[in-house]
């Protein structure tokens, strides 16, 4: 007869509500692998309201303090991703409209963000940056509301629904906004082409 | 939108700009906090690690370190400040005028005087205070400073300053038994028959 061996799952294996369960019974190892887990798109979400690195670092770190000590509030509505990016969007919102950010000057660094490897050839690439430089800036001069929704869309860890939830809009409304950005953003580039 | 219009590179047409959005959004989608992560979130929490301790153990333990803490605290270390110089305080003076003939020689006299010279010429310790209080009957004498030993603590022996310290020479002249007993005042001890 066989002998089954249980194994326990790795901890990377285990779905956010269970790691949200144990969080709450005190695992602290859990609230890890939580916070490895979601960095990222939170901190995606705060860098695309306050488009500074340095302001985008910090306002993740308070969303997980924040989440830690509201983690019993957490009620499993909404996906636990949405629900860490919301707090970092009400964050971000917060210190945007307190005008403490520090944004803008970095869109004028070329290697404010850094691109994915390009072609070798130095021509080329300093072609393609400088072009790179030239779309950063151009999404930054869309109005508020259709880049913070392109800059949420393209960062990829919601889809519609939850970024609609994070604004409180309507999906469709997302959907529509995102069109509406990437037009405009092609019409001025074309047009600076000319 | 903008008033520049910088030129973009010539020949792009609107596949290329697409693409050209999409490299920018592609980049924006990758990047990560550098700073934030599990560790930095359980530093700025200080979430206690889970102990094996039971709790009663670290109850007794903490009470134990704030008992001790408290006991430390209430014999901390004494305070020596300065006495103030007052009247009645003897001074060399006074106990070199006070000895009796025989015993303040002539060997006495000087040796009080080469303790006077000493404590004249003795350079001032730099640490040294002055005495509070002078008076005018002791003017003219060498001041006694007293070594401050309330700032150092703990207390320590290199603090004091061997040069400040000054033990004068005392040198008493031997008594003599025949002399004790032709004073006057072993006369006056014995009982009269």
């Amino acid at each position: 007869m066989p002998t089954s061996v249980r194994v326990d799952p790795s901890i990377e294996c285990v779905t956010d509500e269970e790691l949200v369960q144990r969080a709450r019974e005190g695992d602290s190892t859990a609230f890890d692998e939580i916070v490895e887990r979601h960095k990222g798109a939170v901190f995606r979400a705060a860098l695309a309201a306050l488009r500074n690195r340095e302001d985008a670092e910090d306002v993740t770190q308070e969303t997980f303090i924040t989440a830690y000590r509201k983690l019993d509030t957490f009620r499993g509505d909404s996906q636990l991703r949405t629900w860490l990016s919301k707090i970092a969007w009400n964050r971000s919102m917060d210190q945007r409209r307190r005008g403490r950010f520090r944004s803008f000057l970095h869109l004028d660094e070329p290697d404010a963000v850094e691109l994915p490897s390009l072609a070798a050839d130095p021509e080329r690439k300093t072609l393609a940056a400088s072009v790179h430089a030239r779309v950063r800036r151009e999404i930054f001069r869309l109005p508020e509301n259709l880049r913070d929704t392109l800059l949420l869309a393209s960062a990829g860890d919601l889809d519609y629904a939850s970024i609609a939830e994070l604004m409180g809009v309507r999906e469709g409304t997302i959907k529509s906004r995102v069109f509406e950005a990437r037009a405009m953003l092609r019409a001025t580039l074309l047009d600076a082409a000319r | 939108m903008n008033s520049e219009k910088p030129k973009m590179p010539e020949g792009p047409d609107r596949l290329d700009i697409e693409v050209q959005i999409d490299e920018v959004m592609a980049a924006f989608a990758a990047e990560e906090p550098r700073r934030v992560n599990a560790k930095s979130v359980r530093w700025a929490l200080d979430v206690p690690r889970p102990s094996r301790m039971p709790q009663w153990f670290l109850a007794a333990a903490a009470v134990l370190v704030v008992g001790m803490a408290l006991a430390w605290r209430g014999r901390g270390p004494v305070s020596v400040r300065p006495l103030p110089i007052t009247q009645s305080s003897p001074m060399p003076e006074s106990v070199q005028s006070e000895a009796s003939p025989a015993a303040s020689g002539t060997s006495t006299s000087t040796s009080t005087s080469t303790m006077a010279t000493r404590l004249a010429d003795r350079p001032k310790a730099p640490m040294a205070r002055p005495a509070t209080a002078m008076s005018e009957p002791y003017e003219g004498l060498p001041r006694i400073v007293i070594v401050s030993l309330e700032s150092p603590e703990p207390l320590v022996a290199e603090t004091l300053d061997s040069e400040t310290i000054v033990i004068p020479p005392i040198q008493i002249a031997p008594l003599s038994v025949p002399t004790l007993s032709a004073g006057p005042e072993s006369h006056q001890e014995k009982p009269q028959p």
